[in-house]
């Protein structure tokens, strides 16, 4: 027999359970995505001149909020205990994709290439600066992107780089500046999992130490008139949200000044007579 | 002229007799016995952006949890928990994005009941919370803007069971986002109301 408290309670259990599941829902968002527009889509137009200089590439910078004192305090801790810098921004501190649209503004079929290149907190990657004789040596592959996309006459169409495409390029990047490595050899494979990246004659760096693209550097590259619209999204996992909650719109005193340096390889060793 | 007579005492006397029984049988039944005090309700149904927004937001599910007391048999206070997922319609980067409206309110609520059934209105007063700054592409947010007063407006019916602790209803409702460019929005449910 159960007495009419017990009946209550059994009655009442679905209604808590509602109530349990709802809480959980609401926790579990705390990582819910915060987007970046830019103020200005990208143009691009055909190249006449094959010997024109480069695309310069457009470039967007996370609004990244100021650093906390404590956060501060831990980030040195934990540099004095790997022996190496750790950055603000860190791989696992925050997602990003890239989606992106491109309208073909002209009546006749286009082809598209988006270079995504960019900068962490150290570093930003110009894939020029490692051409050191144009005439003989290819320029390296950008971060992401640079495959030829179609677009039908005044059509358009939209696509995005997936969170562990740029995962992949933030890996590359500090794999190429800080592991100093040739950006041909870290494009070739994928470094998802790897634990460190190693450095010739030095401490090699953990991934708590891996640092995440802060800057997007996109160019476009086509044969037609084209639009590209596109947009940042960025979950992060650090409470406070990583990104302002403010976005672009920021007073400046509030986000954190990154001076990505551009990585210069450092000249190939001349051979021993 | 004596069995007429006969015939019409009989049946005076047979309506005598019979009126205060007929008296004491009531025209209809009781309406069902109900609890009148602490209440919990869970509701599920969709909503829909309505007004200039609209065009910007597909419709969605939507989830709604109470909790009060009934002061009377007639008035009702409690405080209302609700959830709305919505996919995003924009005409730019990002899409087939969602976003989550997270609302909370206190609401006053007057019931008339008739029969088993009972009609109510009700009124809210809250706020409103938005999971993400994705309207900030259409200027529907404004940077930074998460939250947004709300005021409410609903009613419905309830049906209720043999059961004095249950009751089931369908309602619809009107909400004023104050923020968020003035977003208004109406959804329809179902739901199951326990009182104490």
């Amino acid at each position: 027999m159960t007495s009419l408290r017990q009946r209550k309670a059994i009655a009442a259990l679905p209604l808590a359970g509602l109530f349990v599941a709802s809480a959980a829902l609401a926790m579990g968002c705390t990582e819910d995505p915060r987007y970046i527009f830019p103020d200005e889509p990208i143009r691009a137009a055909p190249i006449a001149d094959e010997d024109a200089p480069p695309v310069l590439p457009v470039q967007l910078l996370l609004p990244i909020r100021l650093e906390e004192e404590k956060e501060a305090e831990e980030r040195a801790a934990l540099a004095a205990e790997l022996g190496v810098d750790v950055p603000f921004v860190s791989i696992d501190d925050i997602d990003l994709s890239l989606e992106w649209s491109i309208e073909n503004l002209d009546d006749s079929d286009a082809q598209v290439r988006i270079l995504l290149t960019g900068a962490n907190e150290y570093f930003a990657y110009v894939p020029a600066s490692f051409v050191v004789d144009p005439e003989e040596e290819p320029t390296p592959p950008p971060l992401a992107g640079d495959i030829p996309l179609q677009i039908p006459a005044l059509g358009t169409i939209s696509g995005v780089f997936r969170e562990d495409q740029i995962r992949e390029a933030s890996l590359d990047l500090d794999i190429i500046t800080r592991g100093a490595t040739n950006p041909f050899a870290a494009m070739l494979e994928s470094h998802d999992g790897i634990d460190e990246i190693v450095v010739e004659g030095g401490t090699a760096i953990p991934s708590k130490a891996f640092a995440s693209l802060i800057r997007f550097d996109l160019a476009l590259v086509s044969n037609r008139r084209v639009l590209m619209r596109y947009a940042l999204r960025a979950r992060s996992h650090v409470s406070p949200n990583l990104v302002h909650d403010e976005g672009l719109a920021a007073v400046a005193g509030e986000l954190t000044v990154f001076e990505p340096v551009d990585f210069v390889p450092p000249p190939p060793e001349e051979e021993a007579p | 002229m004596l069995s007429r007579l006969r015939i019409v005492r009989s049946a005076l006397l047979a309506l005598s007799l019979g009126a205060p029984t007929a008296l004491a049988i009531p025209a209809h039944a009781d309406d069902r016995p109900v609890s009148v005090g602490p209440y919990a309700q869970v509701s599920i149904g969709g909503q829909k952006m309505v007004g200039k927004t609209k065009r910007r937001t597909n419709a969605g599910p939507k989830l709604a949890m109470r909790v009060g007391t009934d002061l009377f048999s007639w008035l009702s206070v409690g405080g209302r928990l609700d959830l709305a997922s919505h996919e995003v319609v924009l005409p730019r980067p990002p899409e087939g994005e969602y976003t989550q409206f997270y609302g909370g309110a206190g609401e006053a609520r007057l019931s008339v009941s008739i029969g088993r059934v009972a009609l109510y209105a009700e009124g809210s007063l809250g706020y409103t919370m938005i999971s993400t700054n994705v309207l900030e592409n259409v200027d529907i947010l404004e940077p930074g803007e998460k939250f947004s007063p709300t005021i409410g407006a609903g009613g419905g019916l309830e049906y209720q069971l043999q059961n004095r602790h249950y009751a089931f209803g369908l309602g619809g409702e009107w909400n004023l986002l104050t923020e968020f460019a003035r977003m208004h929005t109406v959804n329809v449910s179902a739901h199951m109301r326990y009182t104490y």
